[in-house]
């Protein structure tokens, strides 16, 4: 049998996207995008794959960084959140103060 | 069928299954490990199609920079103890746009055929040219997104410390 990793990456995505729409933890939440990112990154080698191209390995790339970048900064914010509301459940956090 | 097909189908059910215990999973550190076995499925699909680099990058960015990150960071947040609201009309809708997104990417039949890959020639000197040829710009862009991304973390729980 012959594999699609389009479909795959479809399939990925929308499980991703219906963690961050269904849960409620903000931990949770930042992992969903980044499953988000990898199902994209599967959607970019079915293209490198299929036309015989480098360019779209090259956005794997990129999305690699792109990902490892929102963990680091989402992580940070998750942190300073859970110490001042002592809690990461997104329907308890209501106050927005600078 | 041949071993890397076969291979391709038990690494994408262990994918879908493990994203599909995250979205249930009651405890954020069993849904981390989740996590990471899903980025190691995908690391494992990339070497079934011969994408070698990209798998290695993958289990040693995703995989192990990553998630570590996440495991590490884990302990040091407070969950509450309240349990999430079941959210019916969220999940109606997330089911609705994915129903809606797969007919926006397969309209036809031919589209959600299985597709015979034309087998991997990308070596690590194809890539490389690519990015410092074509791509250097955003190659460049992409170091400060990172060097920014790692100060501003940095910021972030420095401006903590000093409250105190």
């Amino acid at each position: 049998m012959k594999p699609n990793l389009l479909f795959l990456s479809f399939i990925l995505f929308s499980i991703s996207a219906a963690i961050f729409l269904i849960r409620r933890n903000l931990f949770i939440m930042l992992m969903a995008l980044e499953l988000g990112l990898n199902a994209a990154g599967l959607a970019a080698a079915h293209f490198a794959l299929k036309n015989s191209k480098g360019e779209p390995l090259a956005w794997i790339l990129f999305f690699f960084a792109v990902a490892a970048a929102e963990a680091a900064i989402g992580l940070a914010l998750l942190m300073n959140i859970s110490k001042k509301f002592k809690t990461l459940n997104a329907d308890e956090i209501k106050e927005l103060k600078g | 069928m041949s071993v890397s097909g076969f291979l391709f189908y038990i690494f994408s059910a262990g994918a879908v299954l493990g994203s599909l215990y995250i979205l249930s999973a009651k405890n954020p550190m069993k849904a981390a490990f989740s996590m990471l076995f899903v980025f190691l499925c995908t690391g494992l699909i990339y070497l079934t199609q011969g994408l070698f680099f990209t798998a290695a990058a993958q289990i040693i960015i995703y995989a192990g920079a990553v998630m570590s990150l996440f495991v590490v960071a884990l302990p040091s947040m407070v969950f509450s103890k309240n349990p999430e609201k079941k959210r019916l009309l969220f999940s109606a809708a997330a089911i609705s746009s994915a129903v809606l997104l797969f007919y926006a990417l397969f309209p036809s039949k031919e589209d959600f055929a299985l597709v015979s890959y034309l087998p991997s020639s990308h070596t690590i000197k194809d890539l490389a040219l690519v990015l410092f040829n074509s791509y250097w710009l955003q190659i460049e862009i992409i170091s400060i997104i990172l060097f920014a991304a790692a100060a501003a973390a940095y910021l972030f729980i420095s401006v903590k410390k000093e409250a105190k």
